[in-house]
């Protein structure tokens, strides 16, 4: 089983190497804010204190934004090659330009914004749109932060999942909670992790961080389950 | 600009097109299709309304806008085969396995893509392109200079949107499992009230009021007016799922079209954006302060 941890370019930053030791890779970027997508520096600073594989974290993507993720995953694989770099996608047209411009050598996982477009609520893994995205894109892994996914599932599954932790994606927006000028970008929100309250909670909360809405989920065990990925969350508002 | 709005029945169809709806669409409640319990339930009603649209000039599509599972994906092709015999308009879709199902049995009709595709650049619609589809509902998050930069690039494409001020998801539409709120059963009593979601709600955060971010009408109708200008087609009216009876439905539509006779004068944006505004003046202003 991998061990990995899920940062944005500000974490990845701050972290030092002795920190990253213990993880086999490192997401870097995020799957809900276009915004916090790695820069060509932040991604070799990375390199630099963290010798595992780097997965790119992306999210839905405009045109400007498009052409900054497909130069960032050009230079990343130029640089440090297929073997060490993945791309969690989350928009189809960049999972297709990524095909057409790699020839199928990106690594490439469906991201968990893709995952809850495509299975929603309830459905398991063996719809036939994954089996489609595998078999014309390459997708051989799923970022998952969902049991329900899994639930009943033997390991017979073509597709290796990455579960995420403690934090499962609810709901996304591109509207940012700290700036009214979206898509511009001071990165107002500093990676804070937000705690909302409401009286329909019943005492719990949901968690805003990047443009995206989480419940917590305790970790999970499965065979498909190839690795667990582990985002910082301290759940305080801030 | 056009108007293309949901039915849930013959009579709707009937009543729409004939008051200036250029296209009506529906869903099937033997197939999923994101608003279940607004959908036509009976075979027959539904050749009908495709019958209908074709007699008064116009079409009907039907809307298969989910991801389907192996069984429903094979439960589903016979019947929009029959569809497709009797003239339907096209499917509204947005999976690609279905595309591929329907490709193989040799199903040729039009396809447009629903704004849960998420098509927020030109690679994304020359991928669905790919799969035969002929137009692209915008996603509600999608912006003007943003569709701009998307028709640069792929050149002329049909497009539609739904007419934001009435229909619009403050989280991305297609990939949310918030839980809807009670306080909508409050709100639908009145009149043109807006229903009340979980993401409605007013939260907390660090001892302060926080309100999940939404732009405003004023935003929502500038916008329109910029797509209008780029010569989107289409402009969308939803099936009003718990929004209630057909007097809201029609009083929807009746905006929705006052806002297309805005737009076909043709007037400075500003002055647009202030008439529309006040066309739409029952609106309910969802528009809160942001955290900062």
């Amino acid at each position: 089983m991998e061990k990995a941890l899920s940062l944005t370019p500000g974490q990845a930053a701050k972290a030092s190497s002795s920190s990253l030791k213990r993880f086999d890779a490192v997401y870097i970027g995020s799957e809900t804010c276009q915004n916090l997508l790695a820069s060509r520096a932040d991604v070799d600073a990375l390199a630099a204190k963290f010798k595992g594989t780097i997965v790119l974290s992306t999210a839905l993507l405009d045109e400007a934004a498009l052409e900054s993720a497909l130069s960032l995953a050009g230079h990343a694989a130029r640089k440090f090659g297929y073997d060490r770099i993945e791309v969690a996608v989350n928009d189809y047209g960049f999972l297709s330009e990524l095909k057409r411009e790699h020839k199928g050598r990106m690594k490439v996982s469906a991201g968990r914004l893709m995952m809850l477009n495509i299975l929603g609520v309830w459905r398991q893994i063996d719809t036939p749109y994954l089996t489609y995205l595998s078999e014309n894109f390459g997708v051989a892994a799923l970022e998952a932060d969902n049991p329900f996914y899994l639930y009943k599932r033997g390991p017979e599954s073509p597709f290796a999942v990455h579960f995420h932790t403690p934090l499962r994606l609810l709901a996304t927006t591109r509207y940012c909670a700290y700036s009214d000028k979206f898509p511009a970008c001071g990165r107002l929100c500093r990676d804070r992790q937000l705690k909302l309250k409401n009286t329909q909670l019943k005492g719990g909360f949901i968690v805003s961080f990047n443009n995206g809405y989480y419940m917590r989920e305790k970790p999970f065990s499965h065979p498909l389950v190839t690795r667990t990925v582990h985002t910082p969350a301290d759940g305080k508002s801030s | 600009m056009k108007v293309v709005i949901g039915i849930t029945s013959l009579s709707e169809a009937e009543y729409f097109l004939k008051h200036g709806a250029s296209e009506v669409y529906f869903g099937y409640g033997a197939i999923s299709n994101h608003r279940a319990s607004e959908s036509v339930l009976d075979e027959r009603e539904a050749l009908e309304i495709v019958r209908l649209a074709h007699s008064l000039g116009s079409r009907a599509f039907i809307t298969v806008n989910e991801i389907y599972d192996s069984h429903t994906l094979l439960e589903a092709a016979p019947f929009l085969c029959r569809l497709v015999k009797h003239g339907v308009g096209g499917f509204i879709v947005r999976d690609a396995a279905m595309l591929y199902v329907l490709d193989r049995l040799g199903v040729r009709t039009k396809f447009v893509v629903s704004h849960m595709g998420f098509t927020f650049n030109s690679a994304t619609v020359d991928y669905y392109r790919r799969l035969g589809v002929s137009r692209v509902v915008w996603p509600q998050h999608l912006r003007p200079f943003e569709s701009a930069a998307i028709i640069r690039k792929t050149g002329s494409i049909e497009t539609e949107i739904f007419f934001s001020p009435r229909f619009y998801c403050i989280n991305t539409e297609g990939a949310c499992m918030l839980l809807y709120s009670d306080r909508y059963t409050q709100s639908a009593k009145r009149k043109h009230a807006m229903p009340k979601m979980f993401c409605h709600n007013d939260f907390r955060a660090g001892g302060r009021p926080f309100v999940m971010p939404e732009p405003s009408s004023e935003t929502k109708l500038g916008d329109l007016y910029d797509f209008d200008s780029q010569g989107m087609e289409y402009l969308k009216v939803g099936r009003l799922l718990y929004m209630g009876g057909m007097t809201q439905h029609t009083d929807v539509f009746t905006e929705a079209m006052t806002i297309v006779r805005l737009l076909d004068k043709k007037m400075p944006r500003a002055k647009f954006v202030k008439e529309a505004l006040a066309a739409t003046s029952e609106l309910e202003e969802p528009w809160k302060k942001h955290y900062h």
